[in-house]
């Protein structure tokens, strides 16, 4: 036999919501894969390629999923896969915290008739807990490879490896009828016959799988005995299988423990105190984080300020070049480097609300109110992760079932500070307040974004109703709590570190390349090329483009106090948020103070507060807005879109009068 | 007339211990919330979601429609709320 030849085998990764699967997958493959502790991270399908010596793996990362009949539309998207697909082969992937749903799944894929690995995940947070399982008589129970495993730091992803390879080798054993379901047997038996199906698929027929109208169709006959003989079968079924689970894991777990809330999660997910609970828990850590990492910024500067790039430019004969390097290369680049200790701040937050569950303990004591103006439960899981970035949790909202929901909650989530926007107010608060109260000023873009909400999602709603047509009813919808966690792992490392270079790197190219833009617009105008010296002489600076654009919107934040300098970098955020600070740069022509200084001195507390208030919400960037026209249509994204800026200016009108009257 | 009626399970304090008697959503069952199991809320607020403990000890969150659709027979409420929610004695 040639050795050479490649063999391609395509394995399905299944498993309960939140269990891990999305960070095997990431880390067999080395891509990176989005992860989060909330089911329904990943939505769609997301096909992974990778060689094991001969052997061309194709790893297919499915939507989490709790059994095979499907209520949500990424769970179909998931069972769509697993019942119709052409696979080889699954890992299923469950978490040894919820051993009994991982086996009332396993179950279901076992009797499909493919080879099944079993991957127990999340072993170390089960050790912590106490919780000890006998893998070793699990494994003699099921007959099929069990790997225990750590995914989030990689234990257990070399053995999985092998087992893959093996896969290929038919050497795995196949174990089917690992229930029996008694009087249901005959009819399996002869649905499975007349369709030529696996036995899984027979008794889904059985069980009247939405997914499967047409089988049932043909098998009609059978099923209909089957129920007057049996009565409702899935309730049947679901029994049988409940009953299996309950009797394996007497078997197999040596030590359990009851619910595994924590004291934390008493105080988190109480329904009076839980979300200020939470709220606080949040700022504390952010307002620790900016005072550790305080330091480090104005070390960054000094560094950055040492560099003698004026002494350097002075061989540079050409002003014109000599401006070109230093006011809108050098300046831009010296923010991006200076940006690091606060981008890499800002990353560790969001990971950290990601990876905690503090998303789940946040949505849980607000349903009820924003169930009053329309938001469902799964969306208001989106809107909180539309921290991090607004993009992934916009298209997120496929996963939800009902159209009116889907929709409102899409055109929800530009309200909600992503990442940048986060970042953009975090530095105006550097530069007004003492750096002890960061944190604290870190509240009002949430104040601001959930007036936002509220008042928006009422307007919103009613006109919904006259636009679409087809609006379809609510899904109930169920799930598994993720555990509260203090996620410090390898996978959370490497989390943060791929948040805060993708970050530097989309935001680095972005701010220098825009500057260089600024840079043309400030030093030329309607009357031609005016030259540098209209970067620092502020007579000749108003006759450059750049001031009629500012001059242009400055009318509507003049009574805010905020200088045309700031209004006009405004308006280029409109393209990326990170480009508001270097357009602030090149506007001020700062060198060495940075943007930092100069916000300070010609920024007044209201003015400032009026800004960052406006900054939470003005506009969603050119990707959530591609994103949201997919979602909810051109129309409503536009209306949206001027909604936003409105209200973004009305609230920061009202912020500023109130901060006027007391300060 | 003596017996207990179904009540709605986000409509039963936090503590309650009840008994599952009739499932509008399939769902749940997958879950293993099954009629006549054992449940206990752990968080409930009225109309709104609920968190329930299963017979082997796992929290399920179930949001305000899911809560909604799960009608209990109530078992145990703890004493300080039985004045206002009118069951037991
Ligand atoms: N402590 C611990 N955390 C883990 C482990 N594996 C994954 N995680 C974390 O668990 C969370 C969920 O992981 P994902 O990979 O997003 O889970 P998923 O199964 O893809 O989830 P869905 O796509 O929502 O169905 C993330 O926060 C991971 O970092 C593990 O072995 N131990
Ligand atoms: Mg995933």
């Amino acid at each position: 036999m040639d050795d050479k030849y490649v063999r391609r085998i395509k394995i399905g990764v299944v498993g309960l919501p939140n269990s891990g699967k999305s960070t095997i997958v990431s880390s067999l493959s080395g891509l990176f894969i989005r992860t989060a502790n909330y089911p329904g991270t990943t939505v769609s399908i997301n096909v992974v390629n990778l060689t094991i010596k001969n052997l061309r793996i194709q790893l297919i990362d499915l939507p989490g999923i709790y059994s095979l009949s499907s209520e949500m539309p990424d769970e179909e998207v998931a069972t769509k896969e697993i019942l119709r697909g052409n696979y080889d082969g699954f890992i299923v992937v469950g978490s040894t915290l919820s051993l009994q749903q991982t086996i009332y799944l396993l179950v279901q894929l076992l009797e499909l008739g493919k080879p099944v690995i079993l991957v127990l995940n999340m072993m170390d947070l089960a050790r912590k807990q106490g919780i000890n399982i006998n893998v070793e008589a699990m494994r003699r129970r099921l007959g099929i490879p069990i790997i225990p495993s750590v995914a989030a730091s990689g234990v257990g992803m070399g053995e999985l490896r092998k087992l893959i390879t093996e896969i290929a080798q038919s050497s795995i054993a196949v174990n089917t009828k690992v229930i029996d379901y008694g009087p249901l047997e005959k009819y399996i038996d002869a649905v499975s016959a007349r369709l030529n199906a696996p036995r899984g698929l027979a008794i889904e027929v059985l069980k009247g799988n939405d997914l499967l109208k047409e089988e049932r169709l043909k098998a009609g006959d059978i099923v209909s005995k089957a129920i007057e003989e049996i009565g409702q079968i899935d309730v049947f079924v679901a029994r049988k299988r409940w009953d299996f689970v309950s009797s394996i894991t007497k078997d197999v777990v040596a030590r359990g423990v009851q619910v595994n809330l924590s004291k934390l999660d008493y105080i988190l997910l109480n329904p009076k105190v839980g979300i200020l609970a939470s709220l606080a828990l949040l700022f504390t850590l952010a307002e620790v984080i900016f005072l550790v990492l305080n330091p480090l910024v104005n070390y960054i500067s000094e560094l950055l300020s040492m560099i003698p790039i004026g002494e350097l430019m002075v061989n540079v004969g050409n002003p014109l070049i000599r401006s070109f390097i230093m006011d809108a290369v050098w300046n831009s680049t010296s923010i991006v480097l200076s940006f690091i200790p606060y981008v890499f701040g800002v990353a560790l937050i969001i990971a950290f609300i990601e990876d905690s569950g503090l998303i789940i303990r946040l949505t849980f004591p607000l349903e009820k109110w924003l169930r009053r103006i329309g938001l469902p439960s799964r969306g208001l899981i989106y809107l909180i992760a539309g921290v991090g970035c607004n993009v992934p949790a916009t298209s997120s909202t496929v996963a939800i079932p009902s159209s009116t929901d889907r929709l409102i909650t899409a055109l929800m989530i530009p309200y909600i500070p992503c990442m940048a926007r986060l970042l953009v107010i975090s530095l105006i608060a550097a530069a007004i307040l003492p750096s002890q109260l960061t944190g604290v000023v870190m509240i009002l873009p949430f104040v601001t974004s959930l007036i936002g909400v509220m008042v928006m999602s009422r307007l919103l709603l009613p006109l919904l109703t006259h636009i679409r047509v087809k609006l379809t009813a609510r899904v109930p919808y169920a799930y598994e709590l993720p555990q509260l966690i203090i996620p410090i792992n390898r996978f959370f490392v490497k989390k943060v570190w791929h948040y805060t270079y993708e970050f530097l790197v989309r935001a680095g190219i972005l701010i220098v390349a825009f500057s260089a833009l600024m840079w043309v617009l400030s030093i030329s105008g309607p009357s031609g090329l005016i030259g540098p010296e209209a970067l620092t002489n502020q007579t000749l600076i108003r006759s450059t483009w750049l001031s009629l654009i500012g001059d242009l919107i400055s009318p509507i934040f003049k009574p805010l106090n905020i200088p045309w300098q700031l209004s006009a970098s405004l308006m280029y955020g409109y393209v990326f948020k990170e480009v508001i600070l270097s357009s602030m740069a090149v506007l001020y022509g700062t060198s060495e103070e940075g943007v930092i200084n100069v916000l300070h001195s010609a920024l007044q507390l209201p003015s400032a507060l009026a800004l960052i208030t406006f900054i939470t919400f003005y506009s969603p960037c050119i990707a959530t807005l591609v994103t949201e026209t997919r979602i909810v249509g051109v129309r409503l994204t536009v209306i949206n879109t001027i909604a936003q800026l409105l209200l973004a200016l009305a609230l920061s009108y009202i912020v500023y009068a109130i901060a006027l009257l007391v300060v | 007339m003596n017996q207990v009626e179904d009540v709605r399970v986000n409509e039963l304090p936090s503590g309650s211990v009840a008994r599952v008697s009739r499932l509008l959503i399939g769902r749940l069952r997958d879950l293993g919330i099954m009629e006549g199991s054992l449940i206990r809320v752990l968080f409930s607020t009225p109309n709104g979601p609920a968190i329930v403990e299963t017979g082997d000890g796992r929290p399920i969150v179930l949001d305000s429609d899911a809560a909604s659709n799960l009608l209990v027979t109530p078992l145990s409420i703890p004493q300080r709320h039985r004045y206002r929610h009118r069951y037991g004695s």
